[in-house]
């Protein structure tokens, strides 16, 4: 099967250039900490059926009450993407038959979403920024979870409630999608920009988000919408961009082969790389749910909301680089996430300069924390331990050697840095005497790269400077020894 | 009365299995159902806002606190089968 690559205009056997209209409808679950409607915990359990009760089993005649921390974390998840917040929601029944929603009906908001008209800009390939609307959010809760399973020859599913009736929030674009590098990229900003917000995780690894594709095709020029094919089931922001791209490559040999595209719903296989459709799932009506109470919202609480939205990534990355006079670079590796940027400006405060901040936070902490299975948040390493070590650098009292060495030892232990600088002998030598002395046995044991320096082979000062700092075990100051050196070869 | 029911159709959805009496039977009391809501649809509603709760209650809210969960093996005592703490039921889908 040939495949799209991105961003390449589609050509058609008679020449014809078509164009792909994309739309995402993306679902997100929020981490609230009980369920959409019960006070089960939210929380995926250790074993199956764990939290449940008669609610989000959906036993008959139960009483649906949604959580205010729910509502908040919807409305602040919305406001992030630039919706506007509806003043009136209500939640709908959207009737369907399977035996992950044994009632019958999901709790959604059909007709009164709680969120229309947002927005978010995206880099598109060539490096641009593009804009890209969001037609609507609404909330909805999380049906059970099915695991399919074969008995012999009898093909069974076991119902997992434990996600049953977690708060979830679907976001729907507006088909403005156009080829499958903006819609990873657009996914790629979702998945930043809400865990900036901390409403939800937005892990597609997880599962805590999922993403949807309707794709169809059009000849360029004509503004009519053509059947459209759902696909679902893409578990990585790569395998939206794959999917999406196989499947606009299979429309196109439709339309050459005549073929009419009919409306369904294909699931990604990530193995064979190919969409397959997948069964019809009748789906039914909407209507309006008689126990959820509407929610009324006023511009007061909105504003309320507003203002417990942290600085978004857009306006810290402006202020770090007027504020730190950073690069570009370095900006965009600080403020990817809520913490890191926490954390930089936490160094700063102590002092450090902003350079050697981002340095070792980027190419140091960031690493150890991961292979650490731990988070910048928690971790024992505090920006107030790792400025006392990163002044000891600055001053010239560590090496950086022996400071990535200090650093792998924070984590060991509640210690202060500089009692282990001292304790374990990590300091600095750059007591001229003492060095001297080491100088002197390198240049007597290496006559030779001290005759290739006379004859104008002057990397040899590098050689030799190497020997004097092994025989410290590192904690030579390179320059101090480069500098005796120098003087004594001569 | 109208006539519109496909009731091969319906009893397909329903996962219901219908004998021809019945069939008769349920085509007559859907399609009547069906006449009454065309009679609906004749009102104007043009200048009327969309119902978007039978009820008139706004803002009933819980708090977000966790509270124990019920017992898993007496909830699984009352379906028809259950293992390794699941529900388990006929597959669905292939
Ligand atoms: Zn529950």
């Amino acid at each position: 099967m040939l495949r799209c690559f991105h961003g390449q205009p589609l050509y058609f056997k008679n020449k014809m250039e078509y164009e792909a209209i994309i739309g995402l409808e993306i679902h997100i679950e929020l981490n609230s900490a009980t369920k959409m409607f019960c006070d089960c915990s939210n929380r995926p359990g250790d074993s199956p059926n764990q939290n449940i009760c008669p609610i989000c089993l959906w036993m008959p005649g139960v009483f649906a009450k949604i959580s205010q921390e729910v509502l908040e974390k919807a409305t602040i998840t919305c406001l992030a993407l630039n919706c506007e917040i509806q003043h009136k929601s209500a939640f709908d029944q959207k009737v369907y038959y399977y035996p992950d929603l044994p009632k019958g009906f999901q709790l959604s908001q059909f007709h009164f979403p709680l969120a229309r008209n947002g927005w978010v800009n995206i880099t598109d390939e060539h490096g641009s920024s593009k804009r890209l609307r969001i037609r609507g959010i609404h909330m909805e809760e999380d049906v059970a979870k099915l695991v399919h399973e074969t008995e012999g020859r009898k093909k069974i599913s076991l119902v997992d409630f434990n996600r049953a009736g977690t708060p979830l929030v679907e976001v729907v674009t507006q088909p403005d999608i156009r080829n499958p590098y903006d819609a990873m990229e657009f996914v790629n900003v979702l998945r930043t920009l809400i865990p900036y917000v901390g409403t939800a995780e937005c892990s597609m690894e997880y599962g805590t988000m999922r993403v949807d594709a309707n794709i169809s095709l059009r000849p360029v020029g004509t503004q009519k919408m053509n059947v459209k094919v759902e696909v679902k089931n893409m578990n990585s922001i790569r395998s939206i961009g794959d999917a999406i791209a196989y499947e606009i490559n299979r429309q196109k040999q439709c339309y050459e082969e005549g073929k009419e595209i009919i409306l369904h719903t294909r699931l990604w296989d990530p193995e064979r790389e190919i969409t397959v459709p997948m069964r019809g799932k009748f789906a039914g009506p909407c209507i309006p749910d008689p126990s959820v109470s509407i929610i009324e919202i006023s511009d007061e609480w909105i504003k309320k909301m507003k203002n417990r939205l942290p600085e978004m990534p857009a306006e810290k990355q402006a202020r770090f680089i007027k504020q730190y006079k950073l690069t570009e670079e370095q900006v965009l590796s600080v403020t990817s996430q809520q913490e890191t940027a926490q954390y930089f400006e936490s160094l700063v405060k102590e002092g450090i300069s902003p350079i050697t901040a981002v340095h070792w936070l980027i190419t140091q902490l960031l690493p150890a924390v991961k292979k650490r299975s731990e988070n910048l948040k928690e971790t024992t390493v505090t920006p107030e331990r790792l400025a006392k070590l990163l002044f000891m650098v600055e001053k010239e009292n560590v090496n950086a050697n022996s400071a990535k060495e200090v650093l792998a030892l924070l984590f060991e232990s509640e210690k202060d840095p500089a009692d282990i600088v001292a304790q374990q002998g990590f300091e600095q030598i750059s007591n001229t005497g003492e060095l001297e002395t080491l100088i002197d046995k390198i240049l007597s044991d290496n006559p030779q790269a001290v005759k290739d320096f006379h004859s104008g082979k002057t990397q040899a000062v590098g050689f030799l400077t190497g020997q004097v700092i092994r025989l410290t075990q590192g904690k030579a100051n390179p320059k101090t020894v480069r500098k005796l050196l120098e003087e004594k070869i001569k | 009365m109208s006539n519109e029911i496909d009731i091969e159709y319906v009893s397909k959805l329903a996962r219901l299995k219908l004998n021809e009496e019945e069939k008769k039977l349920f085509s007559s009391q859907l399609n009547h159902i069906l006449d009454y809501i065309h009679q609906l649809n004749k009102l104007d509603t043009e200048n009327i806002e969309p119902t978007a709760h039978v009820l008139e209650f706004t803002n009933v809210f819980r708090e977000d606190q966790v509270e124990a969960s019920i017992n898993r093996d007496q909830v699984l005592n009352n379906a028809p089968k259950s293992q390794k703490g699941f529900f388990e039921v006929p597959r669905i889908i292939e």
